[in-house]
């Protein structure tokens, strides 16, 4: 095999791969896709965005702005106001440092909304996330 | 060589030829006007044109005739966001500013506070978005280039012709990928537009077209099921609740329409109209300073746009307990003059506010025309008018001005009629009342009137 005929096949082989790079190179995960304030509460979503059926959702509860009192109960509330339907609350169980995490009916493909219900010390406390299900 | 020769000339041509495609920001492109009834102001605020490009966000707080002077907190936040507060004082009528600064695309609050009430007006911060025809086009012709520029290469220093063809095949790909792309990019879709049919979020704000393909599959009707109002009254304030009919969940979606997220009309037991702009407090409840001056039934009718689209109107009704005796009716402060066709033909109704051209849009419009009826004869007007079939608002539209750009007229261009023309079809006969509201001078004119419609 001749110099050049390498040196032409190195090249594409170059332009290849970093086409390829280029395409592929993962992009930067914001954190902050769904997220919601209710009152001194701060609610994320985390991990994978839910899957249509049952699936697990978890949340993460942390302070927006001062530390706020560690919540009693908090109560998944799934709603789609787009089809005008909502299925059964379920509350959801602490996994330690502020997440919270229960299995819920989202039995459609689409955007759903998930109230957070946080009650501590008496008070109440909704945050509204936005999911969309996908598969 | 020819080959490669005239397809780099058809390179350079197609680059010529196709229209640059857009890289459109999603979200509010225009300004965001909407009328807020806070306190016992009437307040237009304006949120200026947010386009994608982050920075200052410049606030006009329009004050009309009545209003008292003040100070109002202006604040923008979102989740995880970094809030920028402001404030405006406000004097005698007119337009007030403030800017703010939104450091993040996504859903955020305006939030407008008197020292009493805090109303919380959403809006969308767009992102850059560059549609996927769009990324195929621009990938696909930097690759024709990279390309063409091997197989020249090739061509020239490789011994054999046949390897030329490999690099000159990929150029041809690339060609047709980036040709294909910029072709299709003004016929494509756009996709659901956040806040308009999906609830927004910052991931589809940040990609509207992730659901495309999904949604082609699956054409989606994005409309949502009516809203039910709960109006109570206490201490000179009433308090609309919104849900949703089909799960009870607070109504969060609505949308500013015709400036505003609720026109509420009111129409006192002695037959006096008030239009007001409720302000949102918390999701799904609203709020307006309103004085139950009279003795007997207030009728009102509530008109909301929800996400997804269409416009629904929502009866209800609260009663005054007031001892007092009533206000007297203010004087009209226009002369209406209706050519009243029978029932179910076109009437034209012209009202007219003095002598001057220089009535000012109100809500986007030159005039509002309000009709309830038909109503029996005597008193308890909001009584009858509680159950009367026709609630109507129409519409009066600015003239469209030649060359104009950058969306709807402001308060600030006072140069409409004095003359406003509507046509209505009565639908049934019978007697209905009448009214007519447009602005002058940052002062809200109302001129009431009866009309007779036969059968």
């Amino acid at each position: 095999m001749s110099r050049q005929r390498l040196i032409v096949i190195a090249v594409i082989a170059a332009a290849v791969v970093g086409a390829g790079t280029w395409w592929l190179w993962p992009k930067s995960v914001d954190q902050s896709a769904a997220a919601a304030t209710a009152g001194p509460y701060l609610v994320r979503l985390t991990g994978e965005s839910p899957k249509i059926g049952i699936s697990p959702v978890t949340v993460e509860i942390s302070g927006n702005g001062d530390q706020p009192p560690t919540p009693d109960t908090v109560t998944f509330e799934p709603a789609m106001p787009q089809m005008g339907h909502a299925t059964t609350p379920v509350a959801a169980a602490a996994q330690g440092d502020g997440r919270y995490r229960a299995d819920v009916d989202l039995s459609m493909a689409g955007q759903w909304e998930i109230t957070v219900r946080i009650a501590a010390s008496g008070q109440v406390q909704e945050a509204v996330l936005s999911v969309t299900t996908n598969g | 060589m020819t080959l490669a020769l005239l397809i780099g000339m058809l390179v350079v041509m197609t680059l010529m030829v196709c229209a640059p495609a857009r890289a459109d920001g999603f979200g509010t492109d225009a300004d965001v006007h909407v009328a807020q009834s806070l306190g016992g102001r009437e307040l237009t605020v304006t949120i200026r044109r947010v386009g994608p490009v982050l920075g200052p966000l410049h606030v006009d707080v329009v004050t009309h005739r009545g209003d008292a002077p003040g100070t109002l907190q202006l604040t923008a936040s979102a989740p995880e966001a970094t809030t920028s507060s402001g404030r405006v004082d406000l004097g005698p009528p007119g337009i007030y500013s403030a800017t703010l600064n939104v450091d993040r695309a996504g859903p955020w609050e305006l939030i407008v506070d008197d020292g009493h009430t805090a109303a919380r007006i959403p809006f969308l911060v767009p992102a850059q978005v560059v549609p996927p025809w769009k990324k195929a086009s621009d990938y696909g012709f930097f690759a024709a280039g990279a390309l063409l520029i091997i197989s020249l290469g090739v061509a020239l220093r490789a011994r054999r012709n046949w390897i030329a063809f490999v690099p000159a095949t990929g150029m041809v790909v690339a060609l047709t990928v980036a040709v294909t792309g910029a072709a299709l990019s003004a016929y494509s879709p756009p996709p659901p537009q956040p806040g308009q049919d999906l609830d927004p979020t910052l991931e589809n704000i940040r990609d509207p077209y992730a659901r495309v393909a999904a949604n082609s599959l699956n054409p989606v009707d994005y409309s949502r099921p009516p809203v039910n109002m709960a109006v109570a009254a206490e201490q000179s304030t009433l308090r609309l609740t919104l849900t949703d009919s089909a799960t009870g969940r607070p109504a969060d979606d609505l949308l500013v329409h015709h400036g505003a997220l609720i026109h509420l009309i009111v129409v006192s037991p002695s037959g006096t109209m008030s239009h007001v702009h409720p302000v949102r407090v918390a999701p799904g409840r609203y709020e307006v300073q309103f004085e139950l001056a009279e003795r007997g039934a207030y009728a009102m009718a509530a008109e909301i746009a929800r996400r997804g689209g269409g416009v629904q109107l929502l009866r209800g009704s609260v009663d005054g307990h007031s001892t007092a005796a009533p206000p007297p009716a203010a004087p009209s402060q226009g002369e209406i003059t209706a050519t009243v066709a029978p029932a179910g033909s076109p009437s034209t109704i012209r009202a007219r506010f003095g002598d001057t051209p220089d009535l000012q849009p109100w809500l986007g419009m030159v005039g509002h025309m309000m009709v309830v009826g038909p109503l029996p004869d005597g008193p308890e007007v909001g009584k009858h008018a509680l159950t009367a079939p026709v609630w109507s608002h129409a519409h009066a539209m600015v003239p469209p001005a030649p060359g104009a750009a950058g969306g709807q007229p402001d308060e600030s261009v006072a140069r409409y009629g004095p003359e406003i023309d509507f046509t209505y079809s009565f639908a049934l006969p019978g007697r209905y009342k009448v009214w007519v509201q447009t602005e002058r001078d940052y002062a809200i004119l109302t001129a009431p009137t009866e009309v007779e419609v036969s059968q």
